[in-house]
């Protein structure tokens, strides 16, 4: 188990998630995502290393899904600024 | 042709009567499929497929479709009042042949409700309504939302093997028009999401002269601290000039 701070990694959160692929590129869309679903793919199943943004903006799109399922964030993020 | 029927609901339908479909259907059905890709509604489109049930299914007098999101039961078209009542009884007793097909099979016939055990506060009450003979379609079944077509008679036996070729036929196509009308609506909330995001990332640009991906990160960091998606953090942000934080 990962507890707070720890986070899954982007394949095990979206293997946890249960989204289908064409569901996480649409919540990746709307969150400002422009790459392809293909490369949307490669990204979250590990096969390609993002950059933190690319990385963050998909970590964002699975931890929504645990949001509407009433959890928290339990994906990690990449370099998260502190709120001012 | 001797390609393998399974799996095809065309072939399936045409194969289990031996013959093609009447002229008529294919004729709405060349309609139909010509307006999938024309600049009509989803809505408009469903309307057109339950018309098309009620003339050109044997034995067919009304027909519907039918929309269950989580607890939520719609009657997305239907060719009378009749159809919405007969719906209104399925969701009230949470059975009948309709949320069947709905969630489990693909296609589910009664004859005689007056002699159908299978759902028999439904029965008795559909049976009251007038209507003995049910044929009901699967559209599409989701995670939390499931789709049928459903064709209504008041005589028993009314359908025969005809009405079920014919209703698999105009069943896909209302099925394709259902995944574009949801694909259609993702869409909109998607983009709708990204332009409350992209103002949200602006107004943050400027108030401290960073990047965007700078921004972004700033909303990040607040719909993790409240636990909040992050269209709500930024529709907030846009409307008071708040950026959310535990403390606020």
């Amino acid at each position: 188990m990962n507890g707070p701070g720890a986070g899954f990694s982007l394949s095990d959160g979206w293997d946890l998630s249960g989204l289908t692929l064409a569901e996480l590129w649409l919540r990746y869309l709307a969150l400002g995502g422009t790459a392809s679903k293909t490369r949307v793919a490669a990204y979250a199943g590990g096969l390609l290393r993002p950059d933190s943004y690319q990385h963050n903006m998909i970590a964002q799109a699975i931890n929504e899904r645990f949001t509407d399922l009433g959890e928290d964030h339990p994906v990690s993020y990449q370099d998260i600024p502190f709120l001012p | 042709m001797v390609t393998e029927a399974r799996g095809d609901p065309v072939r399936q339908a045409v194969g289990s009567t031996g013959r093609s479909a009447e002229p008529g259907v294919a004729r709405q059905l060349s309609e139909l499929a010509r307006e999938l890709q024309a600049d009509i509604t989803p809505e408009a489109l469903l309307k057109h497929i339950v018309r098309a049930a009620v003339t050109e299914v044997p034995g067919a007098q009304c027909a519907g479709i039918t929309l269950v999101t989580g607890k939520e039961f719609s009657t997305t078209a239907a060719s009378g009042e009749l159809v919405g009542r007969i719906d209104r009884v399925q969701y009230e007793t949470g059975e009948g042949p309709c949320l069947d097909a709905a969630r489990h099979h693909e296609t589910v016939r009664c004859d005689d409700l007056q002699a159908d055990t299978r759902w028999p506060r439904f029965a008795r009450q559909a049976a009251g309504l007038g209507v003995l003979s049910v044929l009901s379609f699967q559209l599409f079944a989701g995670d939390d939302s499931f789709g049928a077509l459903n064709i209504y008679a008041e005589n028993a036996a009314a359908f025969g093997p005809d009405s079920e070729s014919t209703g698999i036929l105009l069943a896909s196509h209302a099925a394709l028009a259902m995944t574009a009308a949801r694909t259609e609506a993702g869409l909109l909330t998607a983009l709708d999401s990204r332009e409350m995001i992209g103002q949200a990332k602006g107004i943050l640009m400027e108030r401290h002269k960073i990047t965007g991906v700078e921004a972004f990160g700033l909303l990040i960091a607040s719909s993790q601290a409240v636990n909040r998606k992050l269209r709500d953090i930024a529709e907030h942000l846009v409307a008071t000039g708040e950026l959310l934080t535990p403390s606020r």
